[in-house]
């Protein structure tokens, strides 16, 4: 899959770039911090925390001084910095080596590109699990439809009480809800209960 | 003539908001879009970029073949 698509995380960053680039500062700085938070969103989702921070910062710094921005300028850059701070907090807590795995790789888009190949390796649980790594799982959780979510934790809770017949223990395992439950167990998501394998 | 680029804004967004017109978002950004926005409103030019950028390689879009597969 990894291979197969066609989607590049540069091409994504680029276009957001170049719209910044023709929003300034100077001609609205609302729509400018818009649109620098959704960029610092974007260099976060694919792994780029520093970019990210950098531009959190630069947001910041022009959101201080304007009098009166729209609510959706406001949202966009508290959606992006509790997000960072949420991602930070997790990879301190789960004592994961996020930084060293990006600093390993040492220009900017391979760093991206290669994290998002992680990332999406990171979806088959058992590395997950192997591994450790679950500043990506968290990321990854928030990508999941409600309606997955909320089945995993129904099931997750199912699980946790050990009141899953067999069978249904199967036909959950064939939709993948079980390999979720595991990432739903991740400490740091918050949710009760225990993966039993 | 403020009025007028007001309700173009308006008409645009309308089209990008319509479920059919997402496969041809990207380029009627880029070709159509592209010629006027200085004469938008920044605020509404950044919004109607960003639902553009959605299209291109977002980190959702990355994972969602993933998930459905």
């Amino acid at each position: 899959l990894i291979a197969s698509g066609p989607a590049d995380p540069a091409q994504h960053l680029e276009f957001l770039t170049d719209l910044l680039s023709r929003i300034t500062r100077d001609k609205s700085p609302d729509a400018h911090v818009l649109v620098l938070s959704t960029l610092a969103h974007a260099k976060l989702l694919f792994g780029d925390l520093e970019g990210s921070k950098t531009d959190i910062d630069a947001a910041w710094k022009i959101l201080d001084n304007v009098d009166a921005v729209e609510n959706s300028v406001n949202g966009a850059y508290y959606r992006v910095a509790a997000d960072y701070y949420k991602v930070c907090v997790t990879e301190n807590f789960c004592g994961t080596s996020h930084h060293v795995e990006l600093s390993r790789q040492k220009p900017n888009m391979r760093r991206i590109t290669g994290t998002r190949c992680f990332t999406l390796r990171a979806l088959t649980w058992r590395r997950i699990y192997h591994r450790t790594n679950v500043s990506y799982v968290h990321m990854i959780w928030h990508f999941q439809p409600s309606w997955l979510r909320r089945s995993i934790i129904l099931a997750n809770w199912y699980v946790a009480q050990l009141t899953v017949s067999p069978e249904l223990r199967l036909s959950l395992r064939r939709f993948d809800v079980v390999d979720w439950c595991c990432v739903a167990n991740a400490p740091h998501l918050g949710l009760v209960g225990r993966h039993s394998s | 003539v403020y009025r007028l680029w007001h309700q173009l804004t308006q008409k645009v967004d309308e089209f990008f908001d319509h479920a059919l017109a997402k496969p041809y978002r990207v380029d009627v950004y880029s070709r159509f879009v592209r010629d006027f926005e200085e004469r938008l409103n920044p605020l509404r030019l950044a919004e109607m970029g960003i639902k553009i950028s959605q299209d291109i390689d977002s980190a959702h879009s990355l994972l969602l073949p993933l998930i459905v597969h």
